[in-house]
């Protein structure tokens, strides 16, 4: 049996997924081509598992776009479907249900937010309703798990309801409307409410002046508490973790193989002056454990629980609606900053977000611009750890040089693509505290998934290097395109090389820089070639996927061309 | 008076009358609310005619500009 949850966006449908397969003995996740669902068997009762599906949000069944498009193709298919309701919007959520009903497919309601209702003066008559519509309603607050249990349970009561006699093809927006006009004069009571804290920040932060300098603060105060976190974690945990416990191991171990040689070149690396220096030594066991872990991981853990911060408390939106007339000009519209902010964790999930703009154009754009001017988290930790020690001015410096390469390819990009940006037209949640423990569950995956993703990538790349070293292929390559890299950006001929093994990732890339003795300047301007140039793998098959080949291609020549004009500028003017 | 949403002030409530545009339009309208007869308060304007934030029921949309200029409404017989 297939059970759907379905409803308009950001009503908690996949909160209500968590929460129900919470049960669950088997989870898989399916990227589709177009759209993401995840589906999960659940078992409700002792003998009985059904597939449960977290389709998409939408807010018609009309389909107007892809979305929408995939939301009705699931629904042929389901047995089950759980129609999802803010219950403090019932008026709106309605109208999806409505055409639900004129589907004729059994049907639960289940009005989540329940708890909210209260707090906003909003009374509504669950028994009512579910007389009315002649369908279980299930009031449920999915974020504390109240009325899980009732929901699970009533899945088998699901029924087909009369209230819509008339097929989909027939409805007529006017017909729903009184219809659903009957249910809400019998049914809910709004008592008129003070505005309330949440109110009062919520008018001040989309407020188009004040707005702007809530929206300073609030990024400035994020990039201030990811470092504050980060450094913490770095100086009081990971570095004396691996200082004070794994150094006299290793320094053993390097001894052991004679302080020299092949095994001692690919498990330890090269010793400074005497020492294992684990972001230039560059071996398996040193640089290899040491960047993921100790020199990204802190950063990626205080980056993700800022952003899911921002993400759970309903701030995003608002900034969209801020940045929106300034995106304009850029061809984009405001929504865009979401998958520009996400990026900045890793890129991948900040392309995939790109599905939330409309147009190919803007998928283009904006995925571009990530991938050129916005550093992962991973590259962001590394440009923290090495041009931090030489003063934070250097740091602030590759984020303004970036910024400002950012502005001026989507300013060209814009006249070349021309095209007619949709306006936006969103729904601003309201303010929520977010939940500590949804927090800290996607907080979890995040930050597993980072570790799976990066240590065998890192480790095996570490190890191809050291390989490729001892072959010489480098300095092939190396000679190759010293003339570009030496004369026109005034680099170390070598520096190629982290540049191309940025391919795979952009934390070792960056350890590699180090390796090469460099002045502040030439450190400088490589970072922000590396930060500029290949996409890590992870981030081209995602823009291969995402934009096709033409497409991704065209991306990477403009991102090349960039890299070494910006390079070769900075080489000039410094 | 009949105005423009544009042309509301903060936090003046109005009545919506008519949507000029094609269906394509008024059913991308109707899919956050915004329909004939619905009431609405304008909450917040932004500069450089970026969208306006309005309010229907408890619900806060944000609206495009040239989108907003399109919806007519009625302010008076509302408080």
């Amino acid at each position: 049996m297939k059970v759907l949850l379905m409803g308009n966006p950001n009503v908690g449908k996949s909160v209500i997924f968590n929460r129900l397969s919470g049960l669950n003995v088997v989870s898989s996740n399916y990227a589709g081509t177009t759209i993401n669902f995840s589906k999960t068997f659940v078992s409700l009762t002792k003998d009985k598992k059904v597939e449960l599906i977290d389709v998409p949000g939408t807010y018609t069944l009309k389909p107007t776009n892809e979305a929408e498009k995939v939301a009705v193709e699931i629904l042929k298919e389901g047995d089950v479907v759980l129609n999802v309701i803010d219950a403090t919007n019932l008026e709106r959520n309605l109208f999806l249900t409505m055409q639900l009903i004129s589907f004729k497919k059994p049907l639960v309601v289940v009005l989540n937010m329940w708890d909210e209702t209260k707090h906003k003066g909003i009374d509504i008559d669950v028994k009512k309703i579910s007389d009315i519509l002649g369908v279980p309603v299930i009031p449920i607050c999915a974020l504390s798990g109240e009325g899980i249990k009732k929901l699970s349970l009533a899945i088998k009561d699901a029924a087909i309801s009369s209230y819509i006699g008339e097929s989909f093809k027939k409805l007529d927006n006017l017909f729903i409307w009184r219809k659903i006009g009957k249910i809400i004069s019998d049914a809910q009571k709004l008592h008129y409410r003070h505005h309330n804290l949440w109110q009062r920040i919520s008018d001040f932060s989309i407020h188009p002046i004040w707005g702007l300098f809530f929206a300073f603060f609030a990024l400035y105060g994020s990039f201030k508490i990811i470092r504050f976190i980060g450094e913490g974690l770095i100086g009081y945990i990971f570095d004396p973790f691996f200082q004070n416990i794994l150094t006299p191991l290793l320094m053993k171990l390097s001894t052991l193989l004679g302080s020299g040689g092949f095994l001692h070149q690919i498990l330890i690396g090269k010793l400074i002056d005497g020492q294992i220096d684990y972001f230039q030594s560059f071996g398996v066991l040193t640089s290899g454990f040491y960047v993921p872990i100790a020199a990204v991981l802190p950063y990626v853990i205080s980056f993700y629980f800022i952003l899911s911060v921002l993400e759970d408390s309903g701030y995003l939106p608002r900034l969209a609606v801020l940045v929106d007339s300034i995106f304009h000009k850029l061809g984009l519209h405001g929504y865009a900053i979401i998958p520009t902010l996400l990026g900045f964790g890793c890129n991948v999930p900040g392309i995939l977000a790109t599905r939330i703009l409309e147009d190919k154009r803007q998928r283009f754009v904006v995925s571009t611009l990530i991938s050129i001017a916005v550093p992962c988290v991973a590259m962001q930790a590394m440009i923290l750890n090495v041009l931090g020690k030489y003063g934070f001015k250097y740091v602030i410096s590759v984020y303004g040089v970036l910024f400002i390469v950012w502005i001026a390819i989507g300013l060209i990009l814009s006249k070349f693509k021309k095209g007619d940006t949709p306006e936006l037209f969103i729904e601003i949640p309201p303010y929520r505290f977010p939940s500590f423990k949804v927090l800290s569950k996607k907080l979890y995956f995040r930050v597993k998934g980072f570790l799976l993703e990066a240590l065998p990538i890192v480790l095996g790349g570490i190890l191809v290097v050291n390989l490729l070293y001892t072959l010489n292929i480098f300095q092939y390559i190396a000679d190759f395109t010293a003339p570009v890299i030496t004369i026109l950006m005034g680099l170390p001929k070598n520096a190629v090389i982290a540049i191309i093994m940025g391919f795979l990732r952009k934390d070792i890339a960056m350890g590699m820089l180090l390796t090469n003795p460099m002045t502040l300047k030439q450190l400088f301007i490589s970072t922000i070639v590396l930060s500029m140039t290949f996409p890590c793998i992870a981030t081209f098959v995602v823009l291969w996927k995402e934009l096709g080949w033409k497409k991704t291609l065209y991306s990477i020549l403009i991102m090349s061309l960039t890299a070494i004009f910006v390079g070769s500028i900075l080489h000039l003017i410094l | 008076m009949v105005k423009r949403i544009t042309e509301l002030r903060s936090k003046e409530f109005a009545k919506v009358i008519s949507i000029e545009g094609g269906e394509n339009f008024k059913e991308k309208l109707n899919t956050l609310g915004i329909r004939k007869n619905i009431k609405i308060k304008k909450v917040s304007d932004s500069f450089l005619r970026g969208p306006i934030v309005i309010k229907i029921n408890l619900m806060e949309i944000a609206i495009g500009w040239r989108m907003a200029d399109k919806v007519l409404v009625q302010t008076d017989s509302l408080k």
